[in-house]
């Protein structure tokens, strides 16, 4: 055993030289080891202090983005045309993901929305792997796959399912949606204007409206979504403290269309049912409007596309519109290029007798057929209808009465140089588009010598360019190179209607915040623009007009004449002449010592006015002015 | 020779508490008591959530800890502690055999077995084989003073450290095992081995360390295991895993940061309360006093570590015998070495090794470990003081 040794008096007797040094060393050490631990304490704690304290917070603070409702789209009554409905889609949110998990989640899912893990893998790339929106993987989806994703949460981490809104249409003819292509569609933010909508705070899976009142007013009816942030602690549960800030959404203003749902209706039956009934015709389109106010009371185009199939992903119907040859996107009524035909001779009427081309009762011949300037013209069937004034004449439809005034004003532009024929078409807004609160109107072809020159200045042929007596002529009857679209005519129409004011037609009556309240009334803004012509030439032409409708020798008699008394109408025929069979035309107004509603429909290659378009007209007003359609006839004498 | 057992003779009780008190290191008990009672507040304040309806748990769970501790750490302070280290074999024996008995009836957690049961708590004889192996080194190289230097006796330091270090490394608890070969170098460096042992013992280390993480691994045979590799890699950047080990080590220093100069005070401290930080009672305790308490909780919990350690170190110049120097060296090379690994791993400037931090991490079998060898400490310095 060995014995303890006694301790010296100061300090430690082993303490030798060498252990002195071999302590300092050690202390040394020590010191730095510890000046390294500050000094890295330092670093992290006061230099980056701020950054750290930014990615505790974002560690447990969970932003979550609430969709808001967007507005909905009512008629001029608050009927809806198209509203939300609830649904569910399901979202990935990258950051909660482990990288660990998401091939095997990923592939889960994929089976389970029957779509493919590069799909998925795809849309989470897209938002970044650190994303911490939610990243939508597939919308709306049915009880079946939202019940996979609530079962199955523990074995899905990041997965989850989030309210959304789909467009829902609750009105439908013949399977489409009412007014659907007014309304438009919405969709996700096509890529091409994915920059454009990103700079107005847009996510990028959100939909916007993409056609039609959708997308004219996306800003408006885009709801602001609401945001809530909360705590979470390291399993995303959400923590006592709970919900930090909370910002409910706030869905998007309504909108209220001038649009009467009924109407409106109507004419997308009616317009449907003349294609159908001609045997050649392919397609329609109509306009009502309120002549005083300009307010679209009805508007469509036959075929449709169905936005419903948009809301619904309906895929297969989708690709089905856009191969269909007679092109349900297009909007004939605000797009369609037609010969007015004789819907045109009102117009030549007016101008005619405001220029003192003609005297109210002057008498000019119109016979069977007449050469004029070397060309033969004649009337429909060659039947000679004597003398007659313009009232008969409009009555009758009577061409060669029409083709002897154009004479007039063709010896005027030779001898002056002047249009006045086109002048009075432009005050009535023929050739330039007539402000519509949509997208996508067409200005229509108003021919002047002018315009004739700038066209065919390629034409080897040099006559090509020339102001012809025959331009003047067929232009005067509506034919050949005059080309309107529905809409002009019905505005066109309202003027002769209200008196001579051209108005600009509106489809929006307001926009509503979800209260009720508007904040902005489209249709107030425009005051119409006068024509200028005589309340006398005005009462010359709607003689002529109303004889048309319920004169025995009218052109429409056999549509009109039965009408209540109080909802007396007015109109004229119109039988475009085109490569194929012609078109048919029909404007009319109604009642007609206060009209209240303008009509004009055309069917294309639905041969004469009074066949195809006179009976959809007489059962538009009816639907408008509550009549009872039965009240219409069907049938026609001539064009 | 004579033997003397007692440094001084008679007296009754009341006398030998009188000296007992005198010959206190009142500053080394007011600094480990401090850091105690601070770690105590901590345990308290971080887990008052982590167990529904027992927020007190951990605090109480802590709080016999420690008296249990501060008792042992008065009693090895004031028996003849130095008895022990004449006796390096039975200590080496008792050592080995509880960590044999660890595998026989050894409870486990995470994949290792590391304790025995003993009532309601558990005792991991590894903890307390730290203390042990100051002992038993110090007391070898007291029998061998004159064999200091010679290859003989570092190989039989080596050997008798790596053996415990082996056993306690397969458990697996590569953390102790590290902290044993601290305390092996320390006794080395301070009894006076020449440089050129310990120049060797490093070059060994860093073959080995090149063997076990490269070189085996390539032949397929794995010596540590999955976890304890991918948090070495993690740490050298050689993986970027965004899971587990890099996890914990990025949300312990974003803990650390967000505290910045002043803290978060206990009710602000997210990481924390939100169990964003992983083992936030134990390993981590550091990040928690530094989102807590900021810079200046957690650099002033670092100046009380130093002078803990400069306490130590001075008793190393001053004891009263060889031995006692070197198990003063050794405590202290093992409390610096845990102090700076467990600091250095939440601060993101060592590997996660498991080591957690002396008088603060929860844990019972290393808070007695480190009171006891207080207590040592303690006890050296009253046999120097009483002379």
């Amino acid at each position: 055993m060995t014995t303890r040794p006694l301790p010296g008096p100061a300090g430690s007797p082993h303490l030798t030289p060498q252990l002195a040094r071999r302590l300092a060393v050690l202390g040394a050490v020590v010191l730095a080891a510890l000046a390294v631990l500050l000094l890295r304490l330092w670093f992290l704690q006061v230099i980056g202090g701020a950054e750290f304290e930014r990615q505790a917070t974002d560690n447990r603070i969970r932003t979550v983005s609430v969709e808001a409702p967007r507005g909905v789209i009512t008629d001029r009554n608050g009927k809806e045309l198209v509203r939300n409905r609830a649904g569910e889609n399901v979202v990935i949110r990258p950051q909660e993901l482990p990288a660990a998990h998401r091939a095997r989640v990923v592939a889960m899912l994929a089976r389970a929305l029957k779509t493919t893990p590069a799909a998925i893998e795809e849309k989470i790339d897209e938002a970044g792997q650190n994303s911490l929106q939610s990243v939508v993987i597939a919308e709306d989806v049915g009880p079946l796959e939202q019940a996979f994703v609530e079962e199955r949460h523990r074995q899905l981490p990041g997965v989850g399912l989030e309210a959304t809104y789909v467009r829902e249409y609750p009105e439908k003819v013949g399977g489409v949606a009412v007014a659907g292509l007014l309304l438009g569609y919405t969709q996700q933010i096509p890529a091409e204007e994915a920059a454009a909508y990103r700079r107005k705070g847009y996510r990028l899976d959100e939909h916007v409206g993409i056609e039609g009142i959708e997308k004219r007013y996306e800003d408006y009816l885009r709801g602001t979504a609401g945001q809530f942030r909360y705590e979470v602690d390291a399993t995303g549960e959400q923590t006592a403290r709970g919900v930090i800030s909370a910002r409910p959404p706030r869905p998007g203003h309504s909108i209220r269309l001038s649009i009467d749902l009924a109407t409106q209706r109507t004419l997308e039956d009616q317009l449907r049912e003349r294609v159908a009934l001609s045997g050649l015709s392919k397609a329609a389109a109509g306009v009502a409007i309120d002549p005083q106010t300009g307010q679209v009371l009805a508007l469509a185009s036959y075929p449709s596309y169905d936005p419903d199939a948009f809301a619904r992903r309906q895929e297969k119907r989708i690709a089905a519109f856009w191969r269909d040859p007679r092109q349900p996107f297009f909007n004939r009524a605000i797009q369609g290029r037609y010969p007015p035909a004789s819907t045109f001779k009102p117009i030549t009427s007016v101008a005619a007798l405001e220029t003192g081309k003609l005297r109210p009762d002057e008498l000019v011949a119109s016979p069977g057929s007449i050469k004029l300037y070397g060309q033969p013209w004649k009337n429909f069937g060659g039947v000679d209808l004597g003398l007659l004034t313009v009232r008969q004449a409009l009555m009758f439809s009577a061409d060669t009465f029409f083709d002897e005034v154009a004479t007039r004003f063709y010896e005027d532009y030779k001898a002056r140089g002047r249009d006045l024929l086109q002048d009075w078409a432009r005050r009535f807004g023929y050739g330039r588009p007539t402000g519509i609160d949509i997208p996508g109107e067409d200005a229509g072809v108003l021919p002047t010598p002018q315009w004739k020159r700038e066209t065919f200045k390629d034409n080897p042929d040099p006559v090509s360019r020339i102001w012809l007596p025959g331009d003047t002529i067929q232009m005067a009857i509506g034919q050949k190179d005059l080309q309107v679209t529905p809409l002009q005519v019905a505005v066109a129409y309202a003027a002769i209607a209200n008196g001579g004011r051209v108005v600009t037609p509106t489809i929006v009556n307001q926009v509503e915040q979800p209260d009720g309240t508007a904040v902005l009334t489209p249709w107030r803004g425009h005051a119409a623009r006068s024509v200028g012509v005589s309340e006398r030439t005005l009462g010359v032409v709607r003689d002529g007009l109303y004889m048309v409708a319920n004169n025995y020798d009218g052109t429409a008699v056999g549509v009109f004449q039965t009408l209540p008394d109080d909802v007396k109408a007015a109109g004229k025929t119109g039988t475009a002449e085109n490569s194929g069979a012609d078109h048919s035309w029909f404007v009319g107004y109604a009642p007609y010592y206060k009209p209240r509603i303008v009509i004009a429909i055309v069917v294309e290659n639905g041969g004469q006015g009074a066949n195809a378009a006179a009976p959809a007209v007489c059962r538009v007003m009816g639907a408008y002015l509550r009549f009872d359609g039965a009240s219409c006839g069907g049938g026609a004498k001539a064009n | 020779m004579t033997t003397l057992t007692r440094p001084l003779g008679g007296g009754g009780i009341a006398e030998r508490l009188r000296h007992a008190l005198t010959g206190l290191d009142w500053i080394l008990v007011a600094a480990v008591l401090v850091i105690s009672t601070f770690g105590l507040l901590t345990v308290r304040a971080a887990t008052r959530t982590d167990i529904p309806g027992r927020p007190d748990y951990y605090f109480s769970r802590s709080l016999v800890f420690l008296l249990l501790g501060v008792g042992l750490m008065v009693l090895a302070a004031v028996l003849p502690t130095w008895r022990l280290t004449q006796l390096p074999w039975a200590v080496w024996g008792a050592l080995l055999g509880a960590l044999a008995v660890v595998f026989v009836v050894g409870g486990s957690a995470k994949g290792s077995t590391r304790w025995i049961e003993l009532g309601a708590f558990r005792f991991q004889p590894s903890e307390l084989g730290k203390a042990a192996l100051c002992l038993i080194l110090a007391g070898l190289v007291a029998e061998r003073a004159k064999e200091v230097g010679s290859r003989r006796l570092t190989l039989l330091l080596v050997g008798v450290t790596a053996l415990p270090a082996i056993v306690v490394f397969v458990q697996p608890d590569l953390g102790t095992a590290l902290v044993y070969g601290a305390i092996l170098l320390a006794i080395l460096f301070l009894a006076g081995v020449p440089w050129t042992h310990l120049a060797t013992m490093l070059a060994v280390i860093v073959a080995a360390s090149t063997l076990v993480l490269a070189v085996l691994p390539a032949a397929g045979i794995e010596v540590l295991k999955p976890y304890q590799v991918n948090r070495l890699l993690t740490f050298t950047g050689t993986v970027d895993d965004p899971g587990d080990a890099g996890y914990q080590q990025n949300q312990s220093e974003i803990a650390v940061g967000q505290g910045g100069a002043l803290g978060k005070g206990p009710g602000g401290a997210t990481q924390t309360n939100n169990d964003f930080l992983p083992e936030h009672h134990t390993d981590f305790i550091f990040a928690v006093v530094a989102e807590m308490f900021g810079f200046v909780g957690a650099g002033g919990l670092i100046l009380a570590y130093g002078l803990v350690l400069w306490r130590g170190m001075g008793l190393v110049a001053r004891a009263s015998s060889q031995a006692d120097q070197l198990v003063a060296g050794g405590i202290v090379a093992m409390l610096a070495f845990q102090v700076f690994v467990n600091i250095g791993m939440t601060v993101g400037i060592m590997p996660i090794t498991g080591i957690p931090l002396p008088f603060m991490s929860y844990g019972g079998s290393h808070t007695l470990s480190n009171l006891i060898a207080v207590g040592l400490l303690l006890g050296i310095h009253r046999r120097r003081a009483t002379i």
